[in-house]
């Protein structure tokens, strides 16, 4: 049908088959030299620590991922805010991409941080600040992907979007301040709160490259994520244009035999 | 090995693979997804903003 | 009403309105309370209240309770208008949005308060509560409150067009609250004397969490009228 006739086209076409590009690439290839030196120091080379032992190369996974979530969703509040003023599809896909990634990114740091916790506390969960401000955050995030998810007309589920987008980021640091304040009366060994201020020179380095590989990654993913969305919309575009072509067809049945 | 240290290395390790697995399928899911559609989207649209 | 007369006299006309609708059919007394109750009877059922649970949980049963009435107080109040097409009558009206949605927060406030009063009355009653700092509970209660309607009717009109507004509300908006519910429990312990830190503070956060929401709900208002 046409979708072949579309195929076949498309390969004849020098267009991109994908959402990889030469930029993708070289950054990809970036990203992946950090995960084999943060691999490499951070579960082999570098020595436990002397406060955390070994469960210290839990935290070399939880910070990056932490940071990127953060990360991911400072640019879905930054897009939210552009959408509104600028009412483009580019801000609109940046933020609903990023906000996929940081609710991915949020998800395995807590993942992490309760690994971490059944080492050091025993417990896989304990309403410990850090974790319990993730989890809230998360499932405020998750919110935003339902939101997200509901089928409507590009432009309202853009604002109904970009109005989530900005009312979470500024929940975070109220989620933040409570939570801290909550659980600050019995304070116990906190996940980011126990790092030795005098980390080892391989600690460090293994610390760092973790992060700077955690965060590439997550530019990575956001721009194959961005990419992949957009093909999405002109695929939906196309659907709709299909759909509209078979009802004026149906509409004008002489016409449309002829066509 | 005791039975802390099981634990631990458990631990450690699967918060590695969690990481790296998690990211890595949820990569792979939206490279897929990209080259899907790029079948079915025409090469002019297939242009990035 | 085709002029604009400012936002305060917008949010009075709006508030009256809804309070108006809400006196007429009455929903907020026959459904809402009883389901609140209700909530308080089914805690005593599932905390023993011979083991004295009950009691040291009530700030927090409490505010729970007020959370859930919250939701289903804002479903009915924003289904009314989606249903109607009130929202796009008033933005056609050529009234600030800002002005409806304070309106509508006044309302929301109004509205769960007097619910919070008659709920204190009956954790009084049924968990045996003696309340001590009465300032302090009329502050938190207040603050608390106005934080709720202020979050809750951006989400509520958010989400009051959208076929899965049951479902998508409270995913949206208790997350969003739970600082609210935190701040609120802790300062109400507070005054029951069950806490060592000092109420205000509590208090202090509960307010910055209602002007924050405030604030953005007003110029949010305006896309989400128009767009949403």
């Amino acid at each position: 049908m046409t979708t072949t006739k579309i195929q076949s086209a498309s390969t004849v076409s020098p267009a991109p088959t994908g959402t990889g590009s030469r930029g993708t690439k070289v950054l990809g290839g970036f990203a992946l030299v950090f995960l084999v030196i943060a691999v490499v120091y951070g579960l082999f080379i570098s020595p436990p620590d002397a406060q955390l032992g070994n469960t210290i190369r839990i935290i070399y996974m939880h910070v990056p991922t932490v940071m990127a979530a953060y990360l991911a969703f400072i640019i879905t509040a930054v897009s939210s805010g552009m959408y509104l003023w600028k009412r483009t599809e580019f801000w609109d896909l940046l933020g609903s991409s990023a906000a996929e990634i940081g609710v991915l990114f949020f998800a395995v740091t807590i993942v992490d941080g309760a690994l971490w916790g059944k080492v050091t506390w025993g417990v896989f969960w304990r309403w410990e600040p850090r974790l319990t401000t993730s989890a809230v955050l998360l499932i405020m995030y998750i919110g935003y992907l339902a939101v997200r998810a509901i089928p409507a007309d590009p432009r309202t589920r853009a604002t109904r979007c970009a109005i989530i987008g900005i009312v979470a980021i500024v929940n975070v640091p109220i989620v933040h301040k409570a939570v801290d304040w909550w659980r600050g009366l019995h304070q116990g060994k906190t996940v980011l709160g126990t790092i030795d201020p005098e980390m080892g020179g391989t600690q460090l380095f293994a610390m760092y490259s973790s992060l700077i590989a955690g965060l590439l990654v997550c530019v990575w993913l956001l721009i194959h994520r961005f990419r992949a969305g957009f093909l999405a919309e002109r695929a939906s575009d196309l659907g709709l244009d299909q759909a509209l072509e078979e009802r004026r067809l149906e509409s004008s049945p002489a016409t449309g035999e002829d066509a | 090995m005791n039975s802390s240290n099981l634990t631990e290395t458990l631990c450690i390790v699967g918060a590695w693979l969690v990481t790296f697995g998690a990211v890595g399928a949820y990569g792979a899911a939206v490279i897929l997804r990209g080259r899907r559609l790029s079948k079915i989207v025409p090469p002019e649209q297939r242009r990035w903003m | 009403m085709s002029q604009s007369g400012g936002v305060l006299s917008d949010a009075v006309l709006v508030a009256r309105k809804d309070l108006l609708l809400e006196r007429r059919a009455k929903i907020g007394i026959g459904q809402v309370l009883p389901f609140a109750i209700l909530v308080l009877l089914l805690f005593a059922f599932a905390l023993d209240p011979d083991r004295g649970i009950l009691k040291l949980a009530t700030p927090g049963l409490f505010w729970v309770t007020v959370l859930f009435s919250a939701v289903l107080t804002l479903q009915r109040s924003f289904a009314l208008e989606a249903e109607d097409g009130i929202l796009e009558a008033l933005r056609l009206s050529g009234m600030s949005p800002a002005g409806i949605y304070l309106g509508k927060v006044t309302a929301l406030t109004i509205e769960l308060l007097l619910l919070e009063a008659v709920l204190v009355l009956g954790v009084a009653v049924l968990y045996d509560t003696k309340f001590l700092g009465i300032p302090l509970l009329f502050a938190i209660a207040l603050l608390a409150t106005l934080g709720i309607a202020g979050a809750g009717a951006v989400y509520g009109a958010l989400a009051a067009r959208l076929r899965s507004r049951e479902t998508l509300l409270p995913l949206l908006l208790l997350p969003l609250l739970a600082p609210v519910l935190i701040a609120a429990t802790r300062g109400c312990e507070v005054s029951l004397e069950r806490e060592a830190m000092s109420g205000w503070s509590w208090a202090a956060l509960l307010g910055i969490f209602a002007l924050v929401y405030l604030t953005l709900g007003s110029f949010l208002f305006r896309p989400l009228l128009e767009d949403a």
